[in-house]
């Protein structure tokens, strides 16, 4: 079997102080991740394993479409059931001010947003969270 | 011990400052200080329940919504004080600090402080739920036999079945995180009586802890796998005193460290399944370790150890032009928990397990003339490990009341052992590099290393006795001019004898091998699992290349004084062909470009892109168990 990642990301930063007592950042990232496996070919077993039912047992709730204990074939689904497909981003604005020369205000805006477009074992992954920070700064 | 760390900077600070005083018409003292908070709009555990994106995996504060952010640095100087620090408190679990202090320059003192919070996956093991038989008669609590059942309670109601595999998960809304903190110390003092004399001492404490999966499984019934929520409690301390020692050309250095782990997290406990074998329970009874009739039973311990390593360095330079150094390295490390009562089920008896490495390295750097140098190093080392007792329980059959052995005629205690560790094995490397400067500009870099790992207890565990590799390694740089540079390089690894399992699967057409049952007796052993499983099991296979080919490239391109560009590219490809079957095969290619643009002396812009490709190619063999 074959398995493949593949993952492109992108960034982009910037810094601006377009005047004396203020200056700007800003800051981005997208990465989209992929994972997936190709070409599992399992078989069916040999005849005398799909015949080793446990005949004494009650298969009545046994899934139809897999009447048997034994075949690998049936493995093959498992291709698609670790499969990775994820989208990220992120963005954080910042932005200062000196009001004067040792006292200087700051903001800044934090966005994360990932996309899980094939849950794994943990679940879906998704996740959205905006934080946003303020602060005063004393120089000395 | 949070709070005494914090004590002792906060100590370590008012100590300084006070020194500090006693110097104050010399102070400059320059810092700042920010007071903030932080304010998360979205809750993952409102809307997101559980969720670990990347983008919150190590991120503490947004399940608390308001938290203060506080950091601050200072500077000090004076004449006999030199003082830094700085810190950063966002959380109760995101903090950091440091500081580095020099007192006349005789006692050099640095320190740092780091806690952050990791959150942790909850498997919902859901997909741990195929081929059940769920028993569609009685009820769930009384579930009826199925028709064949020779035994009365299979110890989980409505959950029987033989080939199936189950879950349950005992805290299925638990969440699942560990704070890590680390505190690293060291004081250098120099003595100034003694100007060749270096004395030091090195300290870091490592804590985990928070709480984590814990996983376990019964075999011999149905495969269930069960999941707890375990709390973590670990703790690393490392102690190293130092001394070093420099007369003129030469220079050495000796160092001890002594690591102690101890851990007190939750000891987990679990009742497995009783043995479920249908009209054969009695037959399997004498054949297992431990079942559901032995009762709660431990699992998922981590032992405490410690460990203590002697390292002796030296370095003698020669002459202007030849530098020999060398290293001597012996470390011991002992697995501490050796005295609980289940000794045999740990997989260690009665002694502590003790792993000793010593380990030789040298090196000769020459520079034979004008743009031309010679290194030639090399490296020994050797691991040996105790061969701990490991006592299987004999345990009594139920229907003839003996112990399996007595069956065979080889009485109780036939198959004790003594483990061989696969990790004892023999590392010898050489090598050697040439850098050579042909033209202004253009340097070659070119090396060789001969590697040959020798393993004590290959045949214990079906691996190669021995792996010889022959890697070789050239690189071209080039710089064009001011404003361009190109660098090109390649590596060729050649591999006898990678690493592999000798019978990791059947027959290398994937061909079934021949079965004989279960026409007569589907538990006659002799008949089925032996010749169609264990014995088919002859062809191997390996994740290791016996050949490898890496190219690289990096190129730096500035045009003009605002703008610089930088592309960087690697392809590698693995094979193994020496393993039976298809070959194994890896293809990795990871490239990308940066750029930075001063548009202004106002305004900085920079961006990226990197793009990762790898695929591996692997055969896999499923081997069939009736559980």
């Amino acid at each position: 079997m074959d398995y493949r990642t593949e993952a492109h990301t992108i960034m982009a930063s910037a810094a601006w102080n377009p005047m004396p007592r203020f200056s700007f950042t800003a800051n981005a990232s997208y990465t989209m991740g992929r994972g997936n496996i190709t070409d599992l070919e399992f078989g069916h077993l040999p005849a005398f394993f799909q015949q080793d039912l446990k005949i004494w047992m009650d298969t009545t709730s046994v899934n139809p479409n897999m009447p048997h204990l034994y075949d690998t074939f049936y493995l093959n689904d498992m291709s698609s059931y670790s499969n990775l497909d994820f989208k990220d981003m992120e963005i954080e604005i910042g932005a200062s001010y000196a009001l004067t020369p040792k006292v200087g205000l700051g903001l800044k805006y934090f966005y994360s947003d990932v996309e899980d477009e094939e849950e794994y074992v943990y679940g879906s992954q998704d996740v959205t969270v905006q934080s946003l920070m303020g602060f005063i700064t004393y120089h000395f | 011990m949070k709070k005494l760390y914090i004590s002792l900077i906060a100590l370590l600070a008012l100590a300084l400052a006070s020194v500090s005083g006693a110097a104050a018409e010399e102070k400059a003292l320059e810092g700042q200080i920010s007071i903030g908070g932080t304010v998360t709009m979205d809750d993952i555990d409102n809307d997101e329940d559980g969720a670990v994106g990347l983008g919150t995996e190590y991120n503490s504060i947004i399940e608390k919504n308001r938290t203060w952010d506080l950091s601050g640095d200072l500077s000090l100087r004076s004449s006999q004080l030199s003082l830094d620090a700085e810190g950063h408190y966002q959380d109760g679990d995101d903090q950091e600090y440091g500081a580095a202090a020099s007192f006349g320059r005789i006692l050099n003192y640095k320190t740092n402080y780091n806690r952050f919070f990791h959150r942790l996956g909850h498997d919902e093991l859901s997909n741990l739920m195929a081929h059940i038989f769920k028993n569609t008669s009685g009820t769930e609590a009384n579930p009826a036999k199925p028709a064949g059942f020779g035994i009365g309670s299979l110890g989980k109601a409505a959950t029987v079945g033989s080939a199936a595999v189950y879950h349950t998960d005992h805290d299925p809304e638990a969440e699942f995180g560990i704070t890590y903190s680390v505190w690293n110390n060291s004081i250098k003092l120099n003595i100034p009586q003694l100007p060749g004399v270096k004395i030091g001492l090195d300290y870091r404490s490592q804590t985990r802890k928070g709480c984590d999966q814990a996983r376990t499984m019964s075999k011999c019934s149905a495969c269930h796998v069960e999941a707890y929520r375990k709390s973590i409690d670990e703790s690393t301390r490392d102690f190293m005193p130092k001394i070093a020692f420099s007369m003129g050309a030469l220079a050495l250095e000796y160092s001890f460290l002594h690591r102690e782990f101890e851990e007190d997290s939750s000891d987990m406990l679990n009742t497995y399944n009783k043995l479920a074998a249908p009209k054969h329970v009695k037959l399997f009874s004498d054949r297992l370790q431990f079942d559901g009739t032995n009762g709660p039973l431990p699992f998922n311990r981590m032992p405490e150890s410690t460990k203590d390593t002697h390292t002796v360095k030296a370095r003698w330079d020669l002459n202007s032009h030849n530098t020999v150094t060398a290293a001597f390295v012996y470390s011991k490390s002992t697995n501490e928990s050796v005295d609980h009562p289940y000794n045999a089920l740990l997989g260690y008896f009665g002694e502590e397990i003790e792993l000793e490495s010593t380990t030789v390295t040298g090196k000769w750097h020459s520079k034979l003339r004008k743009g031309l140098s010679l290194t030639v190093h090399g490296k020994y080392q050797t691991l040996d490990n105790d061969e701990p007792f490991v006592d299987v329980n004999d345990r009594a059959n139920l229907t003839t009341g003996a112990v399996l052995g007595d069956k065979y005629g080889v009485g109780a205690g036939y198959w004790d052992f003594k483990r061989k560790s696969g990790y004892d094995m023999d590392i010898t490397s050489i090598g050697v590099d040439i850098a050579w400067r042909i033209m202004h500009g253009l340097t070659l870099r070119g090396g060789y290393e001969f590697h040959y790992e020798d393993r004590d207890n290959a045949e214990y565990h079906n691996v190669p006795d021995d792996t010889t590799a022959h890697k070789f390694k050239l690189t071209a740089d080039y710089r064009l001019n001011h404003n361009l540079r190109f660098s090109l390089g390649y590596k060729l690894d050649l591999i006898d004898d990678a690493y592999a399992l000798r019978k990791a699967m059947c027959t290398p057409n994937n061909s079934f091998g021949a079965y004989a049952g279960p026409k007569t007796d589907l538990y006659t052993y002799d008949r089925s699992y032996r010749p169609t499983i264990y014995e088919k099991r002859i062809a191997e296979r390996s994740n290791q290349p016996d050949t490898v080919h890496e190219l690289t490239f990096k190129t730096n391109w500035s045009p003009f004084s605002l703008f610089a560009t930088n592309f960087y590219a690697k392809y590698r490809y693995a094979e193994n062909s020496e393993i039976d079957g298809r070959d194994w095969q890896e293809d990795l290619f990871n490239g990308g470009v940066n750029l930075v643009f001063n548009m202004s002396e106002k305004m900085v812009f920079t961006a990226g892109y990197n793009y990762f490709n790898n695929k591996t190619e692997s055969v896999y063999c499923i081997a069939i168990y009736d559980g």
